[in-house]
Formats: C-alpha cells, structure tokens, sequence
C-alpha cells in the first residue's frame, strides 16, 4: 500500500473532527496527484459521511475530475443520500444538479426527497426536473399504440418506476398542494397501480385534487389525458373529467385523446356514458374527418358505446363516411352507420348519392340488403357503375339480383349508361345487366355492343349477358361472334348458342379452337347434345396443359359425364398442378 | 452436612448484599464506559489525536515525527496533521538545512508515495 493511501485509510475510518477538513483539503488544495487518490478512495467507499465531501466539493475538483465524479454516479448513491440528510440547501441542490446532469433517473427517489425540501430554490430545481422526465417518459408512451405496462422496453419500464417513486415523495410533502407541476407529473405517470396517487384523487376535498382540477381547468395538455381517461372510471373522480372533458378541443388535442381512448378500450359502460355530449364526438368535428382510420373506429366506437340517440350517431358516421378522404375510414363509418337502426336509411341514401368511391358502392349494397332501395336515383346508379369493380364479385351478385325489379321498372336508369362513352362504365353497365338478368330489357343496346367488334372486351360481357338473357333474334349477331379474334367472345358466342338451338355443326367447328375456354364450351355443348365428338375433345384436354386441364375440369362440373368421380379422383391426387389438383378436389367435394 | 451459615446469616441480610454488590459493579461499569467514551470523545475532538493515528499508522520515528512537527509548525499549518498532505511543506525542510536531503526523501516516499 502506498503512503498516501495510509493517510487515506486513516481519515476514512476516523471519527476525528480534523479527518474531514484534512480531506476538504486535499479535495481543494492538495497536490494534483494527491487530490486524484483522494477522490478514488471517496468514490470507492460505502461511508455516506465520507462520501458526501464529494458533494460538498464538487464545485472545487476542477473539471476533470468532476466528470470522473459524475461518470461514476452509480457508486454515489450513500454519499449522496447522506448529502441530501444534512438538510444543506447548498448541498441539495448540487445533488439535484448531479442527478440532473447524469439524467440518472434511479436516483429519482433524491430528486424526490429534494422536492421536500423546507428550500423554495431547492424544491423549484428537484420539481422541474421530475416535470421533465414526467413528459418525457409520457410522451414516450403516447407513441404506443398500447398501455405503457404492456408494450415498454424493460429499460423504460425501471425509469418509469424510479420516477414515480421520485414523485410520491414529492406528492405526499406538505408544499405538493402549491405545486402545479408535482401533481400534474404525477397525474401523468400515475397507472391503476399507484394508489398513493388515486386514493388522494378520490377525496373531494383534498387539496391537491382541488388545485390538480383547478389547474387542469385552467390548461389542459395532452400528456394530461391520460389522466382524465383513467378518471372516467373512477366514481368518485369521473364527473370532474367528464366536466373537463366536455369542451371542444383543438385537432392535435382530439386525436391525443382518441389515442388515449384506443390505448384503455377497457372502460366501463358508465363511463362511456359519460361522452355522450363530448362536443368533439359529434357530427361536424373536422379533426373526425381526418384522423387516421384507427382513431375513427376508436371515435365511431366510443359514439356508439356512449348510448348516444342513434340518429345523432347516424349523422355523426354519415359525415365521416361521406367526407373523410381514407377509403378505409369511411368503410368504418359506413359499417357503423350500417348498424345504426332505422336511423341509418336516410343517411345510407345520402352516402349513396354522395360519398367518392368505393363507399357509395358499399352504402348501396347495405341499402339493398336493407330493402330501402326499391327506387333508386341516377345519382345512385352513376355511383354504383362508377363503383362496381370494387365490389366483391359475391356482392355485384348481390346487388344485381336487389336492383333486378328497379331496373325492370326504370330500364331508363341504366339505359344512358349503355351507351355511354366511357368504356369503364358501360363495362360495368353491361356487367349489371347480366348478373340483374334483365338482358331481354336492354337487348336492343346489347345487341350492339355484341356486334361492335372494336372493343372485344365490351363485345364478350356482352355476349355474356345475352347468353344467360332470353334475348331473342340474336342468330346473326352470335355467329358473327363466332368469327371474332378474340377467344372471349368467341367462347361467349359458344355459350350463348349452347342456350339456342343451334345445329351441332356449329360446335364441332371449334373443337380444335386454339383457346381451351372455347374447346370447353364446344365441348360441354357437343356433350349436351350427346354426341361422342363432346368426349373425345374432353379427354385429349385431359392430357393437355394446365390450362386445358383447368377447363377441362369446368367442362367435368358443368355436364357430370360418366367416369367423372375416378378422373376427378385421379387429377384431385396425381397432377402434377396444385390449381388442377385444388380444382379436382373442390370438385370431388361438391359431387 | 448442613451449610456453615444457613443458621448464622439471616437471608434478609444476604440479598441486600448481593444487591448492594450488584448495583456497585453496574456503577463502576457504567463509570467505565462513561470514562471511556469521554476520552474518546475528547481523542476525537484534538488535533493530537488525529496526529497520533497518522503517526502510529505510518510507523513514524521519533524523529521524523519531530521534523513533521517542525515542518508543520514553519508553514503554520493547523491543524498540525495537514502537513500529512502537504508534500511542498516537508520539501522545505532541506531548505531550512533541517534534514538532509535523504531523509526528506524517505520521508516523502512513506508519506506520499
């Protein structure tokens, strides 16, 4: 051991009154070297007592070895907790200042002791850096799409203990009641778990609730809401929130709480009910109509869930359905709306007429599954054609079997359409026809349009819709589709002339049709008609591609010919296609 | 064989005198400690005191502990004992033509080496 280190030794272990003014000097005056030892040893110790010089000379070790001081905070905790006991304003607020400059926020617990402090500078410096970190750590959270106990790190958990723990000492003083800013961090911080907090909360006439809600009152910042969304389930508690929460807020403040709301969906009905005249959850709230499409179903769902009138509630999904811009936010607001009772009608109509695509299409289909669409507008089925490819193919089934009386009765409203300009709206014009089945009503469009052979793809929906229509006179037109580039319409030409008498001739033409959709259809015809040439096409599709086997297999389900379940069988088990074999299976199980 | 004093000594008079003896060697004791803390209050209060431990702890000589006293004494130090951490005041000492200059010398090297 070295002589220094002996001296050391004695001072630390002395109970002299001289040991500590040797050590102070050492710190302030001795040889560099010297003071460097010194300020090891301090650091190494467990003796607060001892350690405290460190404190109590900081400002005097010079900047190295002040640095080395607060590098090794960690190994400060006595000496600093001795340093806070002596009841030193000097020396509580350099502790703040150390704990502040390290951002060493597991000796929260001192900052918290300092805001105890009979010291009005004191407890100014130790209040405003628990205030920091209150945020900090708050906002943090309001990033989560969670509860802050569920989705924080492990690390972020333990420095949201250590400063909770730093603010119940600081709220359980006697000056918290005159401190704003203590019992706002701690409102901020405090989860169902602190009930240090909560249980002075639920006493009216504690004074740091009366200045908390005067305070709150007064300004309210979103780090704030979480505070008041967890009063709402506190009986004695949630009046006051729901008071605070009923004015209208400002966007950004808005969306906060919506957060807030989705990260605690647990809330009670009595609570929920206390929304009910939250002016920011009503019709015409513009933040509403731009929140992203998680916060609308979390706005619509605390709407519904407040027992708000339906209608009001109707409105409110209609505005948000018509003039949100996020298609999957007005797909929200319109399911809500859909589910709104009576009082969804009139504005399911309004959305029909008015909301952009494809939300008008949705609020159609919801009004005919309703039955409230026996008379649909032209603004209505402009929407509808504009919207229709949107729509699942189930539902455009849906929709053309509901509108298939309208269209009888009104044939006008669809009848610009067909002969409309654009291709996209024809298209689906044409489309609506077929599925409505009301293609004898517009054969005389169809009929054109089945024998434009500039545009094939209208010319084939066409000539699909007229093959399941009972569209009469068409000879002439089918069997100049015949003779069309395009396998589409020859193959529809195919079909709807299996639905006429057509001589079998017609077929047998086509059995060696370089497209294996219209083989199929020759096929399924010639079979229908019993004519062996029907099989034999079958059967060499059988051995050919994955696209002949694929249509092959339509022919199978469609006509069922004898051996139909060992071949099903034996594609469903041995081709070497997933499609063919999925499609064989599907086939096996239907037969 | 019946006790020499059961018969002689009342037992009124022997418990008073166990506790007579009793309540004395408590005083004492309590004097004793007594004493001891105020000597170590007082060891811990003087300057000697902490000079002594210095010394003891450093296997000091005679002399060398005087030329640390007089060294202390030339720079006015006081307490006395700061002249443990003062190295410069200990070098004087050759300037002063007190100490030779390897005796300064093993003196710096148990003190600050």
């Amino acid at each position: 051991m070295s002589g220094f280190d002996t001296t050391l030794d004695v001072l630390l272990d002395s109970a002299n009154r001289d040991a500590p003014r040797l050590l102070g000097h050492v710190l302030i005056r001795g040889d560099m070297r010297l003071r460097e030892r010194a300020v090891e040893r301090l650091m190494a110790t467990t003796d607060g007592r001892r350690q405290a010089l460190l404190v109590h000379y900081l400002d005097c070790l010079g900047h190295n070895l002040e640095t080395r001081v607060l590098g090794g905070i960690g190994h400060m905790g006595a000496g600093l907790r001795h340093a806070m006991t002596l009841r030193d304003p000097r020396m509580q607020v350099t502790v703040v200042r150390m704990v502040r400059d390290t951002q060493d926020q597991s000796l929260a617990y001192l900052v918290g002791e300092a805001a105890c402090s009979a010291d009005q500078s004191v407890r100014g410096q130790a209040v405003d850096l628990l205030w920091r970190w209150s945020v900090a750590l708050r906002r943090q959270e309001m990033a989560l799409d969670g509860p802050a106990e569920m989705l924080l790190d492990e690390a972020s958990l333990r420095r949201r203990t250590f400063v909770t723990e730093g603010l119940q000492r600081a709220f359980t003083s006697r000056f918290a009641a005159e401190s704003p800013r203590t019992l706002c961090a701690a409102a901020m911080l405090a989860d169902r778990y602190a009930s240090w907090f909560w249980g002075a909360m639920n006493v009216r006439r504690d004074t740091r609730r009366r200045a908390l809600m005067a305070h709150l009152a007064e300004t309210l910042e979103p780090e704030m809401l979480s505070f008041l969304v967890q009063a709402l389930d506190r009986e004695g508690l949630a009046g006051d929130a729901a008071g605070l929460l009923h004015q209208a807020f400002d966007g950004r403040t808005v969306e906060a709480l919506l957060r807030e709301f989705a990260r605690r969906p647990a809330l009670s009905a009595p609570a929920l009910r206390r929304l009910r005249e939250a002016p920011w959850l009503g019709a015409g709230e513009v933040t509403l109509e731009q929140a992203a499409p998680p916060l609308v179903t979390t706005a619509l769902a605390l709407a519904a869930g407040s027992g708000m009138p339906r209608p009001r509630l109707a409105i409110l999904c209609r505005s948000v359905a018509v003039n949100h811009r996020e298609p999957e936010a007005r797909r929200v607001a319109l399911e809500a709306l859909a589910h709104s009772g009576e009082a969804a009608g009139p504005e399911l109509r309004i959305v029909a007429e008015t909301a952009p695509q494809p939300s008008a299409g949705a609020a159609i289909l919801h009004l005919l599954r309703r039955g409230e669409l026996a008379e649909p507008s032209g603004r209505v089925m402009m929407n509808l054609l504009r919207d229709w490819w949107d729509l699942s193919p189930v539902d455009r089934r849906e929709v053309g079997r509901g509108l298939a009386s309208a269209l009888r009765g009104q044939p006008e409203l669809l009848r610009d359409h067909l002969a409309a300009r654009g291709e996209a709206r024809r298209r689906a014009a044409v489309a609506l026809v077929r599925l409505a089945q009301v293609a004898d009503v517009f054969d005389g469009e169809l009929k054109a349009m089945a024998a434009d052979a500039r545009d094939t793809q209208l010319q084939s929906a066409a000539l699909s819709a007229i093959a399941e229509g009972a569209v009469e006179g068409l000879a002439a037109v089918l069997h100049q589709g015949l003779g069309s580039w395009d396998a589409r319409v020859r193959a529809n030409a195919l079909e709807a002339l299996d639905r006429r008498e057509a001589r079998d001739d017609v077929f047998l033409r086509f059995t060696d049709d370089p497209s294996p959709r219209v083989r199929a259809n020759a096929a399924r015809a010639l079979i229908d008609r019993n004519r062996p040439e029907g099989s034999v096409t079958l059967r060499r599709m059988l051995t050919g591609g994955e696209a002949e086997r694929l249509s092959a297999l339509w022919v199978f389900s469609r006509t069922r010919p004898d051996g139909f379940v060992p071949t099903a069988r034996l594609l469903a088990s041995r081709d070497p296609s997933g499609r063919v074999r999925g499609k064989a299976a599907e086939l096996l199980k239907s037969a | 064989m019946p006790s020499l004093f059961t018969h002689d000594v009342p037992p009124l008079f022997t418990n008073a005198a166990t506790a007579v003896m009793f309540i004395g060697l408590a005083a004492l004791a309590v004097a004793a400690v007594v004493a001891s803390r105020r000597q170590q209050g007082q060891r811990d209060r003087s300057s000697d005191g902490l000079w002594h431990d210095l010394r003891r702890a450093h296997g000091l000589s005679r002399r060398e502990t005087r030329l640390l006293r007089e060294a202390a004494e030339r720079a006015s130090l006081n307490p006395a004992s700061l002249v443990f951490m003062e190295p410069h005041v200990v070098m004087r000492l050759v300037d002063h033509e007190r100490a030779t200059r390897s005796e300064v010398q093993e003196l710096m090297s148990k003190l600050y080496s």
